[in-house]
């Protein structure tokens, strides 16, 4: 293997009839931010669990830092957690937690102290030492947490996911506070969420995981921008799906539906077959002149603040699209066209 | 070469018990003396412990130390049981069974623990030796002390001069005319034994049901304002010795007691002996029963969401209809379960049959008379226990099924709030016609505990006021030593008190390990393992007892007549209130704090220590207090068990009431419960306010009820 601080070959694990992750295969570098990001039920969280080895899995090897764990208890693995619920003790002053792994390591308590007052003094809880979890704050409770396992300089830090119990204000912060803690210390952190605009903005790479599988793996901007499938498509922003034909025309590619068609401009590595396309809803602009494009009726538009949405009937099936103009109003005819840069073809049929 | 504290440890375990203990019963040589002397089995018990010592650094050296200990133990089982086969082979001294004594018992819990280990070492319980361990040593201790006796009592009934009886007979056996006897009903001739116990536990299961119902519904629905009352009311039952009640209602309805008296004297009644046999026994148990059921009870109430309620209310129900089609309804599975759980509590019921039964035979008694009567037949005890046994795993097998079925209200903040129906206009004056009369019999049966020590004699209504019966009991002198426990009942309560303060915290111990083994382990076999460990729960005082006599009275685990057997006795009988109690605590405990331990390096042992033990606290001084009180006041099982050296409060109270000096009995009773509310007080004081009140045995019972 390549260095790799993290890697799963072949990974399973069955519930009986279920399979929650069925046969993955992924390597992590070390000093890199891996988000695993999917729907609930996708196998995000086992897959975690797995990492820490809270389950072991069915078949299939799991290795850190070019060592073979797969059997190991999670007691006996350089990895540590910060759970979705903190899973602070809360018996236990914030002193007493952020030392307990110390002590479970065979270190003295003097030193065990000394080391976790320091990290208390990082994620800037000092004087924060002798309160119980119960007495702080929920953003509080979090770098407890995060303390906590980091403490013990583990080859992986986990984290599952972390903003969840966190008010939408405090969410923004505590994401930016984890990515530089993240870089500045660089760290080894696997990180599952189901918000694709958080794995977006923390993430070196990104693995979209569906029903058990990975659907995609890579940077945020390729998942984004270049989605494996309508799924990915789908999961990683809402997208109109198209399904129709790809032909080469004399201006370049063009797609046809339902008799209408658009222009593709020049695009490398496509053929002339049945494709799919996807579009963001931001992607679509709406005039009233003819354009190059479709043409549609209003049937709904909804005031959400900064923008509106609106859905615009066309041949091709209603079409989701999102713009700050304020002109139209449903029942109003429409003309749509697509900034074809911003145009998905994924390669996959479904 | 790195030492493994786990073998370590066990392996030292095992061999100094084999160095410093006897290690066979009845022979004062410690093992390593045996070994010496060329006895086979101890030897090879000896080398298996020192060669576990050895660290498991490879997977075959486990294989090794897996086979060996297993063999150790198939050993010294075939050495208990069919000793020809191994004195053939040298290995045995003489032809003689393998006797266990403490120091190869010892040995034996060390070889199951390194069996575990090694197996957890090759991938059993998820590689975890802690768990294997707990698993494996419990696993071996309850199928020693539940179900060995047990099978043993069924062998017994099974059992015919030449080996096993006949079908034939078995069915004459099982459904002799003395047990099946419809006779009653047609007047005359005495019902059967099986007919009267079910007879007994469905009218007192009836009669509790509505007497606990009753005060429920007066407790949490209407505006009486006497919650103090009612908790003590609740409480004494569960600190009460089971015969107390029976003897009181003596006192106050016998032939010379204080209320036939009163009437004869008054109003010409005649004195009758009408108190001994069913009406009696059927009181007795009602009164000691009901303050259950209504825990239960008003604990459903509580948690039905009143929202239903008021719901049936908007849509113009009256009340009575509210009642009749959601309140009743909804308390259906808890009325349900706590008829079945009277009923078990009535078969099991020893001590109030034995002193109020007269004539009226049931299933328990009869039993025990088998075994301590005039003619000793222990195979007809073992049939009458296997037909109460079926009796009450029927009941259990039925409750079980009907909590599987049943999705529990949960009391949750927001979405319950609201006010319960008020019950219909003229209900609460009935429910208080019920009421009244049981309080005022409840009042008067703990007056007579109270005062009947006391007294002269409370039994022909002497009042004068006397010590007399404190110091035929409890008499302390000094003497050359200082004090000197004169009294005639100091040893029995001493011998109880140590009993008791033995058997709890072990109790506590082995009930939440496995608890903690069950609600978070996953492993092969655990629901057969819980299984194992809730049966006994089921199986009534009296079969225990019987089958302890029965299984325990020779070789190879020959322990009756010690402290060991009493101990024993306890610890498993009452260990499922423990597991109960630790698996509903556990269940209250997020699963990400065990996790997040592990996931901090600690082990699963340190992680219990640490994390789990404190926060369990509560369930842990509730099983604590449980089983020190049910050790206290126990009778059924431990009436077979008990010598004259090692004798028990209840035991000696039964044999003054079957004296007549019911005076002392009294005063014995009281001290007892005196003895008991000081220690709750302490504990309480201790660690600080607890739920005693509730019964921890039916913890899904008090929050039962449908969703």
């Amino acid at each position: 293997m390549s260095g790799g601080a993290l890697e799963f070959a072949g990974v399973s694990r069955r519930y009986g009839p279920v399979t929650a992750v069925d046969d993955i295969s992924f390597s992590v570098e070390a000093g890199t931010l891996t988000t695993i990001l999917g729907p609930s039920g996708c196998g995000k969280t086992t897959t975690l669990r797995m990492i820490a080895g809270l389950e072991l899995p069915s078949a299939g090897r799991i290795l850190i830092g070019g060592e073979d764990v797969t059997r190991l208890s999670a007691a006996e693995r350089d990895v540590s957690m910060v759970f979705q619920s903190y899973a602070l003790f809360p018996h236990m002053s914030v002193l007493r937690n952020v030392a307990y792994g110390l002590l479970a390591s065979g270190k003295a308590r003097g030193e065990a102290d000394r080391l976790a007052r320091a990290k208390l003094e990082l994620v800037g809880l000092s004087g924060l030492e002798e309160r119980l979890p119960s007495a702080l704050s929920g953003g509080q409770q979090q770098r407890v947490a995060v303390a906590r396992a980091l403490v013990l300089e583990p080859t992986i830090l986990l984290f599952d996911e972390p903003l969840s119990n966190l008010d939408a204000r405090l969410r923004r912060k505590v994401r930016d506070d984890i990515r530089a803690l993240q870089q500045d210390l660089a760290l080894t952190v696997v990180y599952v969420t189901h918000d694709q605009s958080e794995a977006l903005a923390v993430s070196d790479t990104v693995i979209v995981m569906n029903r058990g599988r990975i659907a995609q793996m890579g940077p945020p901007r390729a998942i984004y921008e270049q989605p494996a499938d309508a799924f990915v498509a789908d999961f990683m922003g809402e997208a109109n799906l198209f399904e129709g034909e790809l032909s080469r025309g004399e201006a370049g590619w063009t797609f046809s539906r339902n008799g209408a068609t658009i222009a593709l401009g020049e695009r490398e590595g496509l053929t002339e077959r049945p494709a799919t396309l996807a579009i963001r809803p931001y992607a679509v602009e709406m005039g009233t002149d003819g354009g190059y494009g479709l043409a549609g009726k209003v049937t709904r538009a909804t005031y959400v603040g900064d923008w509106r949405e609106f859905e615009i009937e066309t041949v091709w099936g209603p079409i989701n699209a999102m713009s700050a103009t304020d002109v139209f109003a449903a029942g109003d005819a429409v003309s749509l066209s697509f900034r074809d840069d911003r145009i998905m073809i994924l390669a996959h049929l479904p | 070469m790195k030492l493994d504290r786990f073998s370590l440890f066990w392996s030292m375990a095992g061999l100094l018990g084999l160095a410093l203990l006897p290690a066979l019963n009845g022979d004062a040589r410690s093992g390593l003396a045996l070994a010496a002397s060329g006895h086979g089995v101890v030897l090879v018990t000896l080398a298996v412990l020192v060669i576990a010592a050895v660290p498991p650094s490879r997977r075959a050296i486990s294989w090794v130390e897996l086979g060996l200990a297993a063999l150790a133990l198939l050993l010294i089982g075939v050495a208990g049981f069919r000793p020809l086969a191994l004195s053939g082979l040298g290995l045995l001294p003489s032809p003689a069974p393998l006797n266990l004594g403490a120091g190869l018992a010892i040995a034996a819990v060390a070889l199951v623990a390194l069996a575990a280990g090694a197996s957890a070492r090759l991938g059993a319980f998820r590689n975890d030796r802690f768990v294997a361990t707990c698993v494996a040593v419990i696993g071996a201790l309850v199928i020693l002390f539940v179900f060995w006796p047990v099978s043993r009592m069924l062998v017994e009934a099974f059992a015919g001069p030449s080996g096993f009886v006949s079908a034939g007979e078995l069915l004459d056996r099982l459904s002799a005319p003395d047990i099946w006897s419809l006779g009653c009903l047609g007047g005359g001739q005495a019902c059967g034994v099986a007919v009267n116990s079910l007879g007994l536990g469905l009218l007192v299961a009836g009669l509790s049901t509505v007497f606990g119902l009753a005060f429920a519904l007066l407790a949490t629905r209407t505006n009486v304002r006497m919650p103090k009352l009612f908790d003590a009311l609740a409480i004494l039952p569960i600190i009460t010795p089971p015969f107390v009640v029976g003897l009181a209602l003596i006192v106050l309805f016998g032939r010379t007691g204080i209320v036939t008296a009163t009437l004869s004297d008054w109003f010409g009644l005649p004195r009758t002996r009408w108190i001994y046999g069913l009406p009696g026994v059927t009181i007795a148990q009602v009164l000691s029963q009901a303050p259950l059921s209504f825990i239960i009870l008003s604990g459903a109430l509580k948690a039905l969401s009143p929202t239903l309620e008021e719901a049936a209310q908007t849509l113009r129900a009256s009340r009575l209809r509210i009642f009749m089609t959601v309140t009743l309804p909804l308390l259906a599975p808890a009325l349900l379960n706590t008829f079945l759980l009277a009923f078990v509590e009535s078969l099991s019921d020893f001590g109030n049959p034995l002193v109020l039964g007269g004539s009226f035979e049931v299933l328990s008694t009869k039993i025990f008379f088998a075994i301590a009567g005039a003619q000793h037949e222990p195979a007809r005890a073992a049939i009458l226990a296997l037909i109460l046994l079926a009796f009450t795993l029927a009941a259990f097998a039925l409750q079980m099924r009907l909590l599987a079925g049943t999705s529990f209200v949960t009391v949750s903040g927001k979405g319950d709030s609201g006010l319960p129906s008020p019950l219909p206009a003229a209900m609460p004056a009935g429910l208080w016609l019920i009421a009244a009369p049981w309080i005022a019999l409840t009042i008067a049966v703990y007056g007579v505990v109270l005062i009947g020590g006391f007294v002269v004699d409370i039994g022909r209504f002497d009042l004068t006021p006397t010590l007399a019966h404190f110091a035929t009991g409890f008499a302390v002198g000094t003497g050359d030593a200082g004090l000197v426990w004169l009294g005639s009942a100091w040893n029995s309560f001493w011998v109880t008190v140590w009993v008791a303060g033995i058997s709890a915290p072990l109790t506590a111990m082995v009930g939440l390990l496995t608890a903690y083994v069950l609600a978070r382990q996953e492993f092969r076999g655990r629901r057969a393992f819980e299984f194992m460990t809730l049966l006994s729960f089921a199986i009534p005082g009296t079969v225990i007892g019987i089958s302890y006599i029965l299984a325990f009275n020779v070789a190879p685990v020959e322990i009756t007549g010690t402290l060991a057997i009493l101990i024993a006795c306890f610890v498993f009988r009452n260990m499922p209130v423990g597991v109960r109690a630790g698996m509903a605590a556990l269940s209250q405990i997020d699963k990400s704090l065990d996790e997040a331990s592990a996931t901090l390096r600690a082990s699963t042992a340190r992680t219990l220590v640490l994390v789990i033990l404190p926060l369990i606290k509560p369930a842990i001084v509730a099983t604590l207090i449980y089983s020190f009180i049910q050790a206290m006041t126990a009778v059924s099982a431990v009436i077979f068990l008990v010598t004259a050296r090692y004798n028990l409060a209840t035991a000696y109270v039964v044999g003054r009431v079957e004296a007549g000096e019911y005076s002392l009995a009294i005063a014995y009773c009281a001290l007892m419960i005196a003895f008991m509310l000081m220690v709750i007080w302490a504990v309480r004081l201790v660690v600080g306010e607890q739920n005693l009140g509730r019964r921890l045995g039916e913890p899904q019972a008090v929050s039962g009820g449908p969703a």
